[in-house]
C-alpha cells in the first residue's frame, strides 16, 4: 500500500525563523530555495517565514535572503581601511554586480564613503579619510595638463635640435602643482595606522631600513608631514619602530632633510626600522 | 681635559673600557658564541668547524668599534684578534688581509710582553707536543730553554701534526710562524714578520729565513687558512672587518666585489675563523649589498645583526658608567651630579641618540656650565633658531679651528706611522700608499679619477679628459723584485710615473733597477718621483680624514660631526692644499712638474 504524503505546513514551526536568521547572518545570504529545505512549508508557510525574517531585519531579493546590503557595506568598511571595490563582491553576499554598483553609488552619494582610485583601481575609503576636494582635483588636472603640454613641446621633431626645460621652470611648475593640494590633519590614530601599513609595505621582512623621506612621501598625499612626524616619534617612543640618524655617505638633500623628525642637536632622523623584526639586535 | 667623556671614538686596542654590557648584548653575545663554538670543538679534539660570518650594521657612533674592544676584554688571550679597515679605493685581497692580520697579531696581549702571534705559535707547539695543560708562562720557559735541535724537533712535530689533520696547509709559512717564539733578536723578528705578513723581505732577511723569495700572492689565502687552523686549537682567529663603507663607490664596484670574493673564500676554505664585518647600515643596504652576487650575499650576510640605539634606561646606565670614571672632585656629589636630573632626563628622552652623541652632550655640559646648558638641556640644541651674523661668523671660526686641530692630529698620526715603518726598515706599504693616492687625487678637484689596476696593486691609472697617467709604486725592499717591476713598466705604453719614498731611496747597489729607470726615461715620457716624508704624511692624513668622515667618525674637538662634504670644502680652500695631487696637470711634461703641488 502506498504511503500517504504528509500535508504541507501553512505556518513555520516555532523556532524555524530564528534558526534561519542565524544561518543567514553567519553566511551573509542564503538562496531562497535552500532557505527552509526539508521544513515542508506550503507556499503560505514560506510567505509567513519571509515575513518573520523581514521583521528580524533581513532583506529578501528575487533569489536570496540576505543581511541588508547597507549593513554588509557598513561591515566591510568598518575597519577604517581602504576596501577594493573589486574585492567587495567577495565580502558582500547575495548581491549582483549591478546591484552592488548601484549600492556603492548610493553609499558614496550619501557621503558614507569616498570612492578613490589607486593605481587605476577603485577603492572605498571611510568617510573621514583625507581625500582631495573637487576644486583641488580640478586645479591638479589643469596643472597636469599644462605640464603635459610643456613636455609635448620637447618631443624630438625630425632633424631639429633637441629641446628641454629649465630645471628651475620645472621645479616651479611642480611646486605650483603641489601647492594646489592642501595637507589635511588626520586623527592621530589614522596617522599611526597608515604609518604601520606603509612601513609593512616598504619593509616586508622588517629588517630593512626605510628612508623616512620616502615613507613621508608615501603618506603625504593624505596626511600632513607634521602628523606623520608625530606618529613616527610616537611609534619610536612606544618601541614599535626605531628611528635612526642619517648614516649615508650622500648628504641628505635639503628637501628630504626638511621632512625628517629631529634627534640630538637637530640631526635629521632619516631612517626607520621596525624593531619587531626577528633579526633585530639589542 | 682627558677623562671618560673624551672617548667618543673607542680605541679598538684600548686597555681600559668603560662598558655597559646590556647595550648591544645580542650582537655581542652572537660573536662570543661563534668563538665558543670553535673553542669547544678544539676541546673535544674535533676538527675546527667551518668559518662563520657575522655582519653587524649600525649608524655612526652606535658602538661598532666598542664591540671589538668589548670582545677583546671579555675573551682576553682566549682568542686572537685582528682588525682590518679597508683603504679608500683599494681592493682587499688575501695578501692585504694577511698583512693586516699579522700586523694586528703583533700587538701585545693585555699588559704582558707576549704578542698574540707568540701565543698562537706557543700554544700550537704545546698542542702538538702534548703540553696543552701547561700554563703559558711555563710553556714559554720550556720553549725558550730548548736547544736548537730540540726546537727544530718541536716545530717538525707540530708541522706533521697539523699537516696530518689539514692536508695542504702552507707548511713553509707555518714553519716560520712556529719559529716566532724562538726569535731572540729584533732583526730576526722583523724578518719573520715581513715574511709572515706577506711583505717582501729584503735579501738579508730572506737569507736569515733560509728562503729565496717572499710569500707568493697566491699563497696568502692558504697562509690565512693555516693561521686560522693553528689558532683554532687555543685562541680562535677573530677577523674583524670594520668601516666597510670605504669599499663603496666606483662605477664597477671593484672593491666591493673583491671584498665579497675574499669573504666567500674565507667562508668556504678557512675553518676555525670567526669573520665579523661591520659597516654603516644605510651604506651597506644602499651601496654594498646591491653589488653582491647572490652566492656572495648568502655567505657575507650569513648572520646579519642590526645594532639598536640605546633605550632611555640604557642611556642612563651609560651616563652612570662614565660618571663613575670621574674623580670624586669632578663628580661633585651623588648621581646625577655633576649633571642635573633634568639634563639626564632630556638626554635620555632624545629620540635615536647614539652613545657617541650622548657622550658629546655630557662633555659639552661639563665644559660649558656657565652658558646655562645645565638648565637648558638638549632641547636647546635641537631647536636652535636662526643664527645671528655674529653667531654664524663665530661658528665658521670654530669650524676652521676645529679643522686645524684635527689636521694637526692626523698629521701627527701619519708621521708616527711613517716613523714606525722606518724603524722596521721598510717603507710604507704599497696598498696604503695607493689608498692615500686615491684620496689625494679625489681631493685635488682637478676632474681626475684614480683607478686601480686589478692585475697589480702597485699600478694606478689617473684618468682625465685629456689623457691617462700611469703611476707605478716602487716601494720594493728587494732589488730583484724592483727590477722585475720596472721591466713590466717598460712594456706599458703611455706616460709613466714611478713613485718611491725619498727616505727609502734606491740603493746604488741596485744597478739593474737603476739602469731600467734610465732606460724608461730614455724611451718615453716618464718621471721618477721621490716623495718627501712630509708630503707623504699629508697624503696619509688626508686619506685617513676622508675615510673617517665617510664612516661618520670625524668630529671636531667640540664633538661636531664633520661630513665628507664639509671636509671636501675645507680641503679645497685651506691648509692641506699642499697635499693635493696634481700629477695629471703636469703629465704632458713629466720631467718638469711638481707632483704634489708643494707650497
Amino acid at each position: 500500500m502506498a504511503r500517504r504524503k504528509n500535508p504541507a505546513l501553512d505556518a513555520p514551526p516555532v523556532g524555524l525563523a530564528a534558526r534561519v536568521e542565524a544561518d543567514v547572518r553567519a553566511s551573509g545570504a542564503i538562496a531562497l530555495r535552500r532557505l527552509a529545505k526539508g521544513a515542508g512549508l506550503s507556499r503560505r508557510g514560506e510567505a509567513l517565514l519571509h515575513e518573520q525574517l523581514a521583521k528580524l531585519g533581513l532583506e529578501r531579493t528575487g533569489t536570496v535572503v540576505r543581511v541588508p546590503l547597507a549593513r554588509q557595506l557598513d561591515a566591510a568598511l568598518a575597519g577604517g581601511e581602504l576596501t577594493s571595490v573589486t574585492r567587495l563582491r567577495t565580502k558582500v553576499k547575495g548581491a549582483s554586480a549591478e546591484e552592488l554598483r548601484r549600492a556603492v553609488a548610493r553609499y558614496v552619494g550619501a557621503g558614507r564613503a569616498h570612492l578613490v582610485v589607486r593605481e587605476g583601481r577603485p577603492y572605498l575609503a571611510p568617510p573621514d579619510a583625507a581625500v582631495l576636494a573637487r576644486e583641488e582635483l580640478t586645479a591638479l588636472a589643469a596643472g597636469a595638463a599644462s605640464l603635459a603640454a610643456a613636455l609635448r613641446t620637447t618631443r624630438a621633431r625630425g632633424a631639429a635640435p633637441p629641446r628641454t626645460i629649465l630645471r628651475a621652470d620645472m621645479a616651479e611648475a611642480l611646486a605650483h602643482l603641489t601647492a594646489s593640494v592642501k595637507p589635511q590633519v588626520p586623527a592621530p590614530s589614522e596617522a599611526r595606522g597608515a604609518l604601520a601599513h606603509a612601513l609593512a609595505r616598504l619593509a616586508p621582512t622588517g629588517d630593512e631600513l626605510v628612508s623616512v623621506p620616502r615613507l613621508m612621501r608615501a603618506l603625504m598625499p593624505t596626511i600632513s608631514p607634521e602628523a606623520i612626524r608625530e606618529a613616527l616619534l610616537d611609534a619610536h617612543r612606544a618601541g614599535a619602530i626605531e628611528l635612526r640618524p642619517h648614516s649615508s655617505l650622500d648628504p641628505l638633500p635639503a628637501a628630504d632633510e626638511a621632512l625628517c623628525p629631529r634627534g640630538f642637536g637637530g640631526a635629521p632622523l632619516s631612517y626607520a626600522r621596525r624593531i619587531d623584526a626577528p633579526t633585530g639586535a639589542r | 681635559m682627558s677623562g671618560p667623556f673624551d672617548r667618543e671614538h673607542t680605541d679598538a686596542w684600548c686597555a681600559e673600557l668603560p662598558d655597559v654590557e646590556a647595550l648591544n648584548k645580542s650582537a655581542s653575545d652572537a660573536v662570543l658564541a661563534l668563538v665558543e663554538r670553535v673553542r669547544s670543538s678544539a676541546a673535544r679534539g674535533a676538527l675546527a668547524p667551518p668559518a662563520s660570518c657575522a655582519l653587524i650594521l649600525g649608524p655612526a657612533g652606535a658602538g661598532k668599534t666598542h664591540l671589538f674592544a668589548r670582545w677583546r676584554k671579555r675573551l682576553g688571550s682566549s682568542a686572537s684578534f685582528a682588525l682590518v679597515r679597508p683603504g679608500i679605493g683599494v681592493e682587499i685581497t688575501p695578501r692585504y688581509a694577511l698583512r693586516e692580520v699579522v700586523d694586528a697579531l703583533a700587538r701585545a696581549v693585555g699588559s704582558s710582553d707576549l704578542r698574540q702571534l707568540d701565543l698562537v705559535a706557543l700554544r700550537a707547539l704545546a698542542h702538538a707536543t702534548e703540553q696543552r695543560s701547561v700554563a703559558t708562562a711555563d710553556l714559554l720557559h720550556n720553549v725558550v730553554g730548548l736547544d736548537d735541535g730540540a726546537r727544530r724537533g718541536a716545530v717538525e712535530r707540530a708541522l706533521d701534526a697539523f699537516e696530518g689533520i689539514y692536508p695542504g696547509i702552507a707548511t713553509t709559512w707555518l714553519d716560520r710562524l712556529l719559529r716566532v717564539p724562538f726569535a731572540s733578536t729584533s732583526v730576526e723578528r722583523r724578518a719573520l714578520h715581513a715574511y709572515l705578513s706577506g711583505r717582501e723581505p729584503d735579501e738579508m732577511q730572506l737569507a736569515r729565513l733560509g728562503l729565496r723569495e717572499g710569500l707568493a700572492g697566491d699563497e696568502a689565502l692558504n697562509a690565512l687558512r693555516s693561521l686560522a687552523v693553528v689558532a683554532a686549537v687555543s685562541a680562535p682567529l677573530v677577523l674583524v672587518f670594520d668601516q666597510l663603507e670605504n669599499l663603496a663607490g666606483g662605477a664597477d664596484h671593484g672593491p666591493v666585489r673583491a671584498y665579497a670574493s675574499l669573504i666567500s673564500e674565507l667562508h668556504d676554505t678557512v675553518p676555525g675563523a670567526v669573520v665579523v664585518q661591520m659597516a654603516l647600515d644605510a651604506e651597506w643596504d644602499e651601496r654594498i649589498r646591491p653589488a653582491l652576487a647572490a652566492p656572495q650575499r648568502t655567505r657575507v650576510e650569513g648572520r646579519r645583526l642590526t645594532l639598536a640605539l640605546p633605550r632611555p634606561e640604557e642611556c642612563e646606565a651609560l651616563i652612570r658608567c662614565w660618571v663613575a670614571g670621574l674623580s670624586p672632585s669632578e663628580r661633585r656629589g651623588d648621581f646625577p651630579a655633576p649633571f642635573t636630573g633634568r639634563q639626564v632626563d632630556e638626554w635620555c628622552a632624545t629620540p635615536a641618540i647614539t652613545p657617541r652623541q650622548l657622550m658629546i652632550a655630557c662633555r659639552e655640559a661639563l665644559r660649558t656650565p656657565a652658558r646655562g646648558a645645565r638648565e637648558e638641556g638638549v632641547d636647546s640644541l635641537a631647536n636652535r633658531g636662526p643664527a645671528s651674523p655674529k653667531a654664524e661668523a663665530d661658528e665658521r671660526a670654530d669650524k676652521r679651528n676645529g679643522f686645524e686641530a684635527l689636521w694637526g692630529d692626523y698629521m701627527a698620526r701619519a708621521r708616527r706611522e711613517l716613523d714606525d715603518a722606518s724603524r722596521n726598515g721598510r717603507g710604507l706599504d704599497e696598498s696604503r700608499l695607493s689608498a692615500a693616492l686615491y684620496a689625494t687625487v679625489a681631493a685635488a678637484d682637478s676632474g681626475a679619477v684614480a683607478v686601480a689596476d686589478r692585475r697589480a696593486s702597485h699600478q694606478i691609472e689617473v684618468r682625465r679628459a685629456d689623457g691617462i697617467g700611469r703611476v707605478f709604486l716602487l716601494q720594493d725592499t728587494n732589488a730583484r723584485s724592483a727590477a722585475t717591476k720596472l721591466a713590466k713598466v717598460l712594456e706599458v705604453t703611455g706616460t709613466a710615473f714611478v713613485l718611491r719614498e725619498r727616505a727609502f731611496a734606491l740603493p746604488p747597489s741596485w744597478k739593474q733597477t737603476l739602469s731600467r729607470l734610465t732606460e724608461l726615461r730614455a724611451r718615453r715620457p716618464s718621471a721618477f718621483l721621490e716623495v718627501d716624508r712630509e708630503d707623504l704624511a699629508r697624503m696619509l692624513a688626508l686619506h685617513d680624514m676622508i675615510s673617517a668622515a665617510r664612516s661618520g667618525d670625524l668630529t671636531d674637538p667640540s664633538g661636531r660631526v664633520i661630513t665628507p662634504g664639509d671636509l671636501d670644502a675645507w680641503v679645497s680652500t685651506e691648509r692641506c692644499a699642499p697635499a693635493r695631487w696634481s700629477i695629471v696637470d703636469g703629465h704632458e711634461d713629466p720631467q718638469n712638474f711638481d707632483p704634489l703641488g708643494r707650497c
